[in-house]
């Protein structure tokens, strides 16, 4: 019998201690009727070397274990580069019936005047590999190369592909394309292939060159997307549209292998909007950049024509 | 005796060179035990190590047989159907999904499973969620996860438009422990992995789909198809 004196103590043990019918209320199913040698009881089995595959890496980080090393070494591409070299500004209006409308009109003069100035010595380090290069003929080729890229997309042959696309345009076009069928055709070219711009740049060695060339390509294509099932997800079957693009082509110049390829497209802001996907779909999150990982690409390419000073020294 | 103390030096050099190494760990009585072999701390087994250790020995089951390999289910996923002229598909759009190694008895989790064969994704999502079984709430997870996929990447329209046709759970492998009975008698103890495999389809429900087995027609078809799907070993 506790005294007296301990009136608050005995109050407050009342509250710690519950009657085995209230433990039972609380407590989870698979449990012993006595729960005072839960302890002793413990000690019967031994402790099991269970994983959890449940966990992801990152909770695991919190609680301070490494994560595995990955002994993958990634190979590393020098056949192509990531980006577009001082990418081609588009006039606006370009596609349209009114050529000679005022905007249009300002954004040629404008354009004219910034290329021509380093058009030619562009040029002339690209006809020190390929001596017959000429802007007009390679316009045509340039349309067939994209006219067979395209063509052979539905083949879903990636090595078969990297004769005619470089790895960059390879992602872009393989990556969504994998468990879909697609059917493409070509009808015929609305106006002739034009050269708009050529860029040279130099990768970390003075040695290493690459060559970019945006042409305008204006033509009518056919273009269907089927779904896994069979069901048609995009575009139709039949009827024709008009396409006005922008395409870049490059070339490893430093490479004897190297060849033209079809290397990305331009999409200017005032292009028409697509025609939407036919099934209904809730729109998706914002896509988030990420700025450290922004902050941590670096190109290798440098960003000047400084390389191109030394053409006229050698000719001085 | 000239070659007794060479030797001698020797010895001692060997030993100053282990001592010297036993210095930095820490305390300063530990140079007497270097005699005894230390496992180092790059030795020490994390989670991870244990992890890999344990998957190996599971893929080499898969490999022999006796456990049921993990790859085949969504592989089904990446079938390529060619479209038809009509518009319509050959086969109705499906989506597989899995969870393998979850720590939950087969048995236990077989209740919930056949539970939700043939009923829409909304209403197994109810039911499960009201649900006495921990696997139960696991089984909701693996839904969600399903749904997801299926209206991202399998080209889905509607997320309600979805029933479950095939879901069970099946064994996967057993770790085995020891507990201590009343006197020097021991016991074994068994801690259960599973699986779980799902096939969500578009559409609504059919009616009848636990009786559909039952009927003379469709137990006929069967025995037709298991007849048909014979093929005779090593032919031309």
């Amino acid at each position: 019998m506790l005294s007296i004196i301990n009136k608050r103590n005995i109050f407050l043990h009342q509250k710690l201690v519950k009657s085995l019918y209230e433990q039972t209320l609380t407590r989870p199913l698979a449990t012993h009727w006595d729960p005072k040698f839960r302890r002793l009881r413990k000690n019967k089995f031994t402790e099991p070397t269970l994983l959890d595959f449940d966990s992801n890496t990152k909770e695991k980080v919190k609680r301070g274990i490494e994560p595995p090393t990955s002994f993958i070494y990634k190979p590393i591409n020098i056949t192509s580069s990531k980006e577009i070299f001082d990418p081609y500004i588009p006039p606006e209006g370009d596609g349209k019936a009114s050529l000679f409308s005022k905007e249009f009109a300002k954004g040629a003069v404008e354009k004219i005047t910034k290329s021509t100035s380093k058009k030619f010595k562009h040029l002339r380090l690209i006809k020190k590999s390929d001596s017959n290069f000429d802007e007009n003929l390679f316009a045509e080729t340039a349309q067939q190369i994209y006219i067979d890229a395209h063509s052979i997309l539905s083949k879903r042959d990636p090595e078969e592909m990297l004769n005619f696309v470089t790895e960059n345009a390879l992602m872009k076009m393989y990556h969504n394309m994998k468990f879909k069928t697609i059917r493409w055709k070509w009808i015929e070219s609305l106006e002739e292939p034009v050269v708009k711009h050529l860029v040279t740049r130099e990768m970390m060695v003075k040695t290493d060159l690459y060559a970019q060339v945006t042409v305008r390509i204006h033509s009518k294509q056919i273009l269907a997307v089927y779904d896994r099932f069979g069901r048609l997800a995009f575009g139709s079957d039949t009827l024709p549209k008009d396409v006005l693009e922008y395409v870049v082509f490059e070339k490893h110049l430093s490479d004897p292998y190297g060849s033209w390829r079809l290397h990305d497209k331009i999409i200017p802001s005032w292009s028409p909007a697509k025609t939407p996907v036919i099934r209904s779909f809730a729109l998706p999150e914002p896509y988030k950049t990420d700025d450290e990982l922004e902050k941590r690409i670096v190109s290798k390419f440098k960003g000047d024509d400084s390389h191109l000073e030394k053409i006229q020294e050698e000719k001085s | 005796m000239f070659n007794n103390l060479i030797k001698s030096l020797n010895f001692l050099s060997h030993n100053i060179y282990h001592i010297n190494r036993s210095i930095p760990t820490g305390l300063f009585h530990t140079n007497l035990a270097s005699f005894v072999n230390k496992q180092d701390k790059s030795l020490e087994e994390d989670d991870f190590d244990l992890q890999r250790k344990e998957s190996a020995k599971i893929k080499n089951l898969e490999r022999l047989g006796s456990i049921k390999s993990h790859i085949s289910w969504p592989q089904y996923n990446r079938i390529i159907y060619p479209p038809t002229e009509d518009g319509k598909p050959i086969r109705n759009p499906f989506v597989h999904h899995m969870r393998h190694f979850v720590k939950y008895p087969a048995k236990k989790m077989w209740y919930p499973a056949l539970m939700i064969r043939g009923m829409s994704i909304d209403e197994a999502i109810k039911q499960l969620s009201f649900h006495r079984l921990k696997g139960a709430h696991i089984i909701k997870e693996v839904l969600l996860e399903a749904q997801d996929l299926a209206l991202k990447q399998h080209n889905f329209e509607f997320k309600s438009n979805m029933w479950i046709s095939y879901s069970t759970a099946v064994d996967s492998f057993r770790v085995k422990g020891v507990r201590k009975h009343r006197a020097m008698r021991l016991g074994m103890v068994e801690y259960k992995y599973c699986t779980y495999y799902v096939r969500l389809e578009e559409g609504v429900p059919p009616p009848n789909y636990h009786l559909e087995a039952e009927t003379y027609e469709a137990r006929a078809k069967e025995y037709i198809e298991k007849l048909r799907k014979r093929s005779i070993y090593l032919s031309i």
